[in-house]
């Protein structure tokens, strides 16, 4: 697997098992005059294997959208699933043990511990577990991101890029079903950025992992296989196989 | 700027909150000191006042000795001059008082009081302008077998009237009827003694006081002004008596109470102090914290405009404004504080007369203004720091701090170290009031260089002590040690607090360990007797001469020593004389006798130990002039010894100290059996015989160390329950930073609540980052406390403390206390903590 490589949009895959759907998903922020409907009545399904990017304009609902089926916010009316399980009918527990085992995530910043090291942060979720790391897929991941020699340092002795590299390692070493990454290119310059998303998509190719993305940089999107177009808390529009100038067309229209 | 100060008090008021507790608590403990000792004060004063308001002279004898316990004594006065005292024209009553030693004994056969409350017997007064008693119940004591008591006695005795009761006294125990009850002024007794009242003649008899009265009290014809009535009686009193007016005799009580009073008003205060010292770190830290906390919203103003030394004085007035009402609170509420006190000194024996509550408003001035100067000096420090951030230092993250290892720190901290240790050093080897001063010189110095030190040592011993948790507690222990020792000046400070209340902890539980194993030492070492009668009387009273009389009859006794006890002086210096039967005390216990001949000791003469005699330079054959209540004594050195433990400093025969101080009682007897005879069998004719004596125990030598360190864990209790005050403070002070700290992770407390960090591991990694922090202070404090009581005991080797003792098992626990008290103090950050929105938190600038 390697990380520079360039984008090379793949071919379209028929429409697969879910990860993760959501159904009438409304989320509903104050009442009266000042009530914002985040998300209105979404109902969209996450492949698994797929790389998927959730597009739009900031205030269309793409972030809660993420936030609600990732189980770190709850829906007003409608249904999240991740696999079988409905999110809604989970307790507080149950949904932070579906995180640590059946999620991981990737932020846009602030994504390590800094008091512990690259290691130590790619280990986390199994280590709140308290189960062992499969060492063999571990070693694997750490070859991936090419931080072998970089494990026993702490957050703040690395560059931005090998910070989201790390966290992108600890998403994929717990093996989730699922991870959700938001905006995870937003600090990073061009060639760094371009590197994670690389390394995305070849976890998706290679690994089979199911990635789903919030960006609103066309580029980073062109490394989806599709992606979901939101505007105003509704789904617009989705595109499979997208490239960065389509992309850019589209997001263009919907501005207007 | 004014309205950003208050605006941003607003906006901090949760986290001001907790500095604000430690100066109430701090200042409220110190006012509350003041309240009390002022109400305790003017109670006792109007009670004084009240006594003599309407006698017009006093009559004693001249020479006094003083106890060192704010009490003098006087020799009693011929009852003859009553009579001759009425012959004079403007004397319109004149009677005598009676006061010694009687204790009342229970319908269940206990001794009521002793221990250090006294234990008083007055005779009645008929003369009602002289009384200060008034009957509440029944009549007044008229006859032989009659007593009256105070309410509060009559109800431990378990009497009222009608009943009968014994009493002991310097007589054989005997039974009297209880004919009435009566208390002293307003008040039901004066600070906790029990008082026993009988008809003047059966007082003199119980107290050994035939024809004599302890000082007499004259009322002049109506109009006449009590210096002329002194003057008046002046004519007829003869040589080595005096009179005084009723208002100089009120003065003159009310002063040697407020001396006594201000004993207890300074240990209180030291206290108070120790409290507020402790404070002082919550403050700075707090402050320190939140400015950290604030770098970027002052950049901001910086940059906007605003003067550092407008941003110096917003920051100011913030600590201005915290100071002031938390200490205006606490100053307050020591109204309350000072009823806790109260009630707490009571619970140790300390009973303090009090009549309402006197709120003096120097006191308060007093308590709010150390408050107010504490806290705005003590935000002096982050203030300026704060105010020196550049407006360019808007974008910083306050993530890990590591700038704790300075060269000027270490270097600085070793100074302070080193000048507290030579003033403790020097206050060691000093003498009185600059001991006190030197010692707690120097131990404020010890605590402020290892406070000053603490970031240097904090990062490495906390990783050492925390070593552990990864390897228990898996992740969550990981992060708890790392949060722990990732700001190490915070945790320093944060534990120097802590480090100071357990610092004094440990220092009085060694030291008081050490007294405890040097006395058994003493004791194993120089007591060869089997058997000790002990009254558990300190102060006054104890057995009859009878008890040691009879016990020496019984079979199976080989040899039976007294010991008593009279208040003398030498060069103006409180001596405690003790006395025993010295032709046998050797053969009982040993103070090995260097000089002389103890068992020839007669009237007259005086063993003195080896440290008196260096005092006052005295030697074998010298005389002593030994003030006693009776006059002057010239006493002949007989006998020097060494040990200065067994029978204190001086010691007379019966003989010696009955000629000069008649009545004394045996406050313990020694008894040494015969080889052959039945232990068992001794103590139980023994026991038949003190049946009657309600106040004896009896105690082999075991069981006589007992007792002693059953005294000395009675003060050391009293002591750590107002070092309590310091270490919760200290308490708030770990919560405080916790809650301040756990503020500025949100974002990474979300991160880790998002990544599958469960409530329940939250709530762990906090509370063991607090057991961490709270074990590492007291270690800290645990180390120092421990140097501090190894320094007493090497200065004070000479004076019979000579066994340094590690009391292993109480430090385990002080430890243990501390973990489980770290635990405490992470309760409610914990939970806070783990209540905060997962995606709020993730979300958070």
């Amino acid at each position: 697997m390697s990380l520079t490589e360039t984008p090379n949009p793949p071919a379209s895959a028929p429409p697969g098992p879910l990860a993760a759907r959501a159904e009438g998903a409304t989320k509903i922020y104050g009442s009266g005059d000042t009530e914002v409907r985040a998300l209105d009545g979404v109902t969209c399904g996450f492949e698994k294997g797929r790389f998927t990017a959730i597009m739009g304009p900031s205030g269309s609902g793409k972030s809660t959208l993420m936030h609600c089926v990732a189980g770190l916010d709850d829906l007003t009316s409608g249904q999240v699933f991740v696999g079988d399980t409905a999110l809604g009918e989970l307790g507080e527990r149950q949904l932070t043990q579906l995180r640590r085992d059946r999620i991981g995530f990737v932020f846009q910043a602030f994504n390590l511990v800094p008091t512990l090291t690259a290691l130590e942060n790619i280990t986390l979720p199994v280590d709140l577990a308290g189960r062992k790391p499969d060492q063999e897929h571990l070693d694997e991941v750490v070859r991936a991101v090419g931080l072998a020699n970089r494990l026993d340092h702490r957050p703040s002795e690395l560059s931005g890029g090998q910070q989201q590299r790390v966290a992108v390692a600890r998403a994929l070493a717990a093996r989730p079903e699922i991870i959700f990454a938001d905006e995870p290119t937003g600090n990073l310059d061009s060639r760094a950025g371009a590197e994670i998303l690389a390394f995305m998509r070849n976890a998706v190719r290679e690994l089979g992992q199911t990635i789903v993305m919030v960006t609103h940089d066309p580029v980073a999107a062109a490394y989806s296989d599709r992606v979901l177009f939101l505007a105003d808390g509704k789904i617009v529009d989705e595109m499979a196989d997208p490239t960065a100038d389509r992309v850019l067309d589209r997001l263009k229209q919907l501005g207007d | 700027m004014w309205r950003a100060t208050l605006r941003s008090l607003g906006a901090h008021k949760s986290r001001l909150a907790m500095t604000a507790l430690a100066i109430i608590l701090g200042v409220g403990l110190m006012s509350g000191t003041l309240v009390l000792t002022d109400t305790v004060g003017r109670t006792f004063d109007d009670l004084v006042s009240d006594i003599y308001a309407e006698t017009d002279a006093v009559i004693r004898s001249a020479d006094s000795v003083d106890t060192g316990f704010g009490e003098t004594l006087r020799a009693p006065l011929d009852e003859a001059l009553v009579d001759e005292l009425l012959t004079v024209g403007d004397v319109v009553a004149a009677e005598g008082f009676v006061q010694g030693f009687a204790q009342a004994v229970s319908v269940e056969g206990e001794a009521v009081g002793g221990g250090f409350a006294p234990t008083f017997g007055f005779g009645w007064i008929t003369v009602e302008q002289l009384n200060p008693f008034v009957i509440v119940d029944g009549a007044p004591p008229s006859g032989p077998g009659e007593v009256v008591l105070d309410p509060s006695t009559a109800e431990e005795a378990g009497a009222t009237v009608g009943d009968t009761i014994t009493v002991l006294s310097s007589q054989e125990p005997a039974e009297f009827e209880v004919v009435g009850l009566a208390r002293f002024g307003t008040i039901d007794r004066p600070g906790g003694a029990s008082v026993l009242l009988f008809d003047l003649p059966v007082a003199q008899t119980l107290f050994d006081l035939e024809g004599q009265v302890s000082e007499i009290g004259v009322v002049a014809v109506d109009g006449m002004t009590q210096d002329d009535a002194v003057a008046a009686i002046g004519k007829v009193l003869p040589d080595g008596v005096e009179a005084i007016t009723g208002e100089a005799k009120t003065a003159e009580d009310q002063q040697s109470f407020q001396q006594a009073l201000g004993f207890i008003n300074t240990f209180l205060l030291a206290f108070a102090l120790v409290a507020l010292f402790v404070g002082c770190f919550i403050i700075y830290n707090t402050f320190t914290i939140i400015v950290a906390q604030r770098s970027r919203e002052l950049a901001l103003l910086r940059a906007i405009g605003a003067s550092r030394r407008q941003v110096l004085a917003s920051l100011l007035g913030e600590s201005v404004l915290v100071g002031l009402g938390a200490s205006v609170i606490g100053a307050l509420s020591g109204v309350g504080i000072a009823l806790g006190l109260k009630a707490m000194l009571g619970g140790f024996g300390v009973e303090l007369p009090t009549n309402g509550v006197v709120i003096l408003p120097g006191s308060l001035l007093t308590a709010v203004l150390t408050g107010f100067v504490i806290t705005v000096v003590v935000a002096v420090a982050p203030a300026v720091k704060a105010s020196r951030v550049p407006p360019l230092a808007a974008l910083r993250d306050v993530a890990i701090d590591r700038s704790s290892m300075s060269v000027a720190r270490v270097v600085g901290g070793l100074l302070v170290i080193g000048l507290g240790a030579l003033n403790l050093v020097a206050g060691l080897a000093a003498e009185g009031g600059n001991a006190a001063v030197g010692v707690g010189f120097g131990a404020l110095c010890v605590f402020i260089g290892v406070a000053v030190l603490g970031p240097v040592i904090a990062r490495p011993t906390t990783r050492l002590l925390a070593w552990p948790l990864p390897r228990l507690r898996g992740v969550t222990g990981n992060l708890a040690r790392e949060n722990a020792i990732r700001n190490p000046k915070r945790t320093a400070s944060t534990a120097a607090a802590l480090m100071i209340g357990v610092g004094l902890v440990g220092f009085i539980t060694v030291t008081a360990a050490s007294v405890q194993s040097s006395i058994d030492k003493i004791l194993d070492d120089a007591v060869t007797g089997d058997l000790i009668i002990s009254s558990g009387n300190f102060g006054m009273g104890g057995f009859s001469p009878e008890l040691a009389a009879q016990v020496s009859e019984v079979d199976g006794v080989d040899a039976v020593s007294g010991f008593r006890f009279a208040f003398g002086s030498v060069d103006g210096q409180p001596a405690f004389v003790g006395s025993a039967n010295v032709d046998v005390f050797e053969d009982i216990a040993d103070p090995e006798v260097v000089e002389g001949d103890l068992r020839s000791l007669g009237v007259g003469e005086i063993a003195i130990s080896t440290g008196k005699a260096e005092a006052h330079d005295l030697a074998l054959g010298d005389t002593v002039e030994m003030s006693f209540a009776s006059g002057v004594a010239p006493l002949t050195v007989g006998a020097i010894f060494e040990n200065d433990i067994v029978a204190g400093d001086w010691l007379m025969d019966h003989s010696g100290i009955e000629a000069v101080e008649p009545g004394t009682v045996d406050l313990q007897v020694f008894v040494r059996f015969t080889d052959d005879a039945d232990a068992d069998e001794v103590v139980a004719v023994i026991e038949g015989l003190t049946a009657s004596y309600a106040n004896a125990e009896l105690q082999d030598l075991t069981e006589y160390k007992e007792s002693q360190s059953a005294m000395i864990d009675q003060l050391l209790n009293l002591i750590y329950a107002l070092l309590l005050l310091a270490i919760v403070i200290a308490l708030v002070g770990i919560a405080n930073t916790l809650a301040l700290s756990i503020h500025e992770r949100t974002r990474e407390l979300g991160l880790l609540r998002a990544v599958g960090m469960t409530r329940k591991q939250l709530t762990s990694t906090i509370r063991w980052e607090s057991v961490v922090i709270a074990v590492y202070g007291t270690l800290l404090g645990l180390v120092i406390g421990t140097v501090f009581g190894w320094a007493l005991v090497q200065a004070l080797g000479s004076e019979g403390l000579e066994v340094f003792t590690l009391p292993v098992a109480r430090l385990v626990l002080i430890v243990l206390i501390a973990a489980g008290a770290g635990v405490l103090a992470s309760l409610l950050p914990a939970w806070r903590a783990s209540r905060l929105d997962v995606l709020d938190a993730i979300q958070t600038e």
